[in-house]
């Protein structure tokens, strides 16, 4: 592989990046094969596009829901983030995400899948309404759902322009010039984020559940395994030794202090981060697949490997970004400000210390992380606009409205064209974002969205352990999660940090009143949504017996 | 929901808080800081401790789905 890249370098046919490129490329190419390989498969009726007939055993399971929780966030969020703030970070969201994940595919996971089974649910607001006797929950869900699942998008889009830019420098010089060596020719993020978002989108299209459940079992092989080839590589190059362990040690030496302990972390703020994880209870494309899942045992294996995964990814990536600390090893003015260019750590290291060929594959795997959570997202879009918002308002509508369906137009099923158009517009609006945000943390905006996420996490256990909530109390803490966090957003200027009296943009934390400990915005918002939640429950009426008698066998 | 699986839960949020290793800079093996190894050793007894909650507490009700 080397002599290949090598005598492509001589004769300048190829240039490295374009390597690098010809191989992203050749990789969308087997995921479209393998989205049409699934359509073969389709069944054609909803339940199998948006389910996949409920036929997806323990491993396929394991896969789709570690491929769908591990984002860019996992890979290029972790580097870019140890990098800044050293080994915090695996403690802080790695092993934390192993104990309460596992816990949320536990007690809340099979539950949803079992009455989800038994009462014919599809999605959230399915269950909502119908375990709250309440048909107006989507008007209140939805829009939240919606509002937080972009900032989630946004990370991916991200994430993937910054990948394919910094991987396929060199390939396009005259055509893509930039101010940094580094980035100098590469596809720039607008058309890298647009070409990944259309790969992402056709599968899904086609291949509905079952595609994206086989694109993301493979996607997920294709990161773990390349993950550790990079970390192999990168390691072996930054340390120089014999072998793998002297090469780590070496690594490790140069690391300023501040990376290789806590020193500089509030362990408030360490204490807090237990809360982000929460989020996987409420992910709506999560939700999604534990429906897929055959039966109650394929959540097993899910929940006693998904900590392990965990680990394998975060464990390389992380001490990557901590051993890129040492000075000398990133540019010099990426340590001026490392928070500009965190999300560019990983993809630096890779174009640097590897072959275009390995490099090439390594940008697969990176991009398939990335791609493994969108898939996820864009089909749970369209699932919740068909189910949610066109069957239950805008077909009703239709049927009853002079100027609905009629004799010369008999059918009225749900357009598949229509599901498709939502994503289309929501994958727009991230994408124009993701353009315009193209400088922002990956890691700072996904916590934001796991932040609103994990403030619905009262609602949805109560909704499966307490016969005492009501639908009023629902909608009432649906509305205080979103006003809470929707409050700390833009006091946070947009996820974007806060300026200080010295000029200087720091992340956005609270203090706990009268004392020294930082804490999430995650804290009040899931407190003032669980206090909202139990008293206005306490005031309003409770569903009927016999939907309580439904999900509750003993009284 | 049994009892067992809330202590076991109760008990790796506590391991998680490792506040006694915070400042602590030893490389173990020369390798990995022990801030950071520490925690690897935790993924890998969460792993093993869901393994045996899923064998001794999986609610009954489950098994006949």
């Amino acid at each position: 592989m080397e002599l290949l890249a090598q005598t492509a370098t001589e004769t300048t046919v190829f240039s490295a990046g374009m390597i690098r490129l010809l191989i992203i490329v050749g990789y969308f190419g087997l995921l479209l094969v393998l989205g049409g390989v699934a359509t073969t498969f389709l069944k054609q009726n909803n339940r199998d596009y948006m389910l996949a007939s409920h036929s997806i055993g323990p491993f396929l399971l394991l896969m789709s829901l570690f491929g769908t929780t591990m984002t860019a966030f996992a890979l290029v969020g972790s580097s870019g983030e140890a990098f800044v703030d050293g080994i915090g970070i695996y403690g802080k969201l790695a092993s934390i995400s192993g104990i309460v994940h596992s816990l949320c595919f536990f007690v809340i996971g099979t539950r949803i899948w079992k009455f989800g089974k038994r009462f014919g649910h599809t999605t959230q607001v399915d269950f909502f309404r119908d375990r709250l006797d309440s048909p107006r929950m989507g008007l209140f869900l939805f829009p939240v759902l919606i509002l937080l699942l972009i900032p989630y998008i946004l990370g991916g889009v991200i994430a993937s322009g910054t990948v394919v830019q910094s991987l396929t420098a060199g390939a396009f010089p005259n055509w893509f010039p930039h101010d940094q060596p580094a980035l100098d020719g590469g596809v720039p993020p607008y058309l890298g984020s647009l070409v990944v978002c259309l790969v992402v989108l056709a599968y899904v299209f086609f291949g509905g559940m079952r595609g994206t459940a086989w694109a993301n079992c493979f996607q997920t092989l294709v990161f773990m395994i390349l993950g550790v080839v990079t970390f192999y590589l990168i390691a072996m190059k930054l340390g120089g030794g014999d072998d793998l362990g002297s090469s780590m040690a070496n690594a490790i030496q140069q690391v300023p202090r501040s990376h290789t302990t806590r020193q500089e972390m509030s362990r408030s703020l360490f204490l807090t981060y237990m809360l982000i994880p929460l989020s996987v209870a409420t992910f709506p494309h999560l939700f999604q697949h534990w429906l897929t899942a055959k039966n109650a045992a394929s959540f097993k294996l899910p929940i006693i490997l998904h900590p392990f995964f965990i680990m394998l990814v975060w464990l390389p990536c992380v001490l990557i970004g901590v051993w890129a600390a040492a000075p000398g090893v990133l540019p010099e003015a990426w340590y001026q400000s490392p928070i500009t260019h965190q999300n560019k750590v990983l993809s630096y290291l890779v174009t640097k210390h590897t072959s275009p060929i390995v490099g090439g594959m390594l940008a697969a795997g990176i991009l398939a992380a990335v791609m493994s959570s969108l898939d996820s997202q864009f089909l749970c879009l369209g699932t919740m606009f068909t189910q949610d918002i066109y069957r239950r308002f805008i077909r009703r509508f239709r049927t009853t409205h002079p100027s609905g369906p009629t004799a010369d137009h008999p059918d009225d099923e749900p357009s598949v064209w229509v599901a498709r158009s939502f994503i289309l517009a929501i994958v727009a609006i991230s994408y124009v974002l993701g353009i315009w945000l193209n400088g922002s943390s990956v890691f700072k905006l996904s916590i934001w969205c796991f932040s609103g996420f994990a403030g619905l996490f009262p609602l949805i256990l109560a909704a499966l352990y307490w016969r005492g909530l009501s639908a009023g109390g629902a909608q009432a803490a649906i509305v205080t999660m979103a006003a809470t966090w929707g409050f700390f957003f833009f006091q946070s200027g947009f996820g974007q940090g806060v300026v200080d009296s010295d000029g200087i943009r720091r992340p956005y934390q609270l203090l706990v009143p009268g004392t020294e400990w930082e804490i999430l915005p995650v804290v009040p918002i899931i407190a003032t949504t669980t206090v909202v939640m139990v008293l206005v429950s306490s005031l309003t009426p409770k569903p009927s017996t016999n939907t309580l008698a439904k999900y509750f066998e003993h009284p | 929901m049994n009892k067992g699986l809330w202590l076991a839960v109760a008990g790796l949020l506590i391991l998680h808080h490792d506040f006694w290793l915070w400042d602590n800079d030893y490389l173990v093996a020369g390798v990995l800081p022990i801030g950071l190894a520490y925690h690897v050793g935790l993924s890998l007894v969460i792993t093993l401790t869901w393994a045996v909650l899923t064998l001794k507490c999986w609610p009954a009700d489950l098994t006949q789905e």
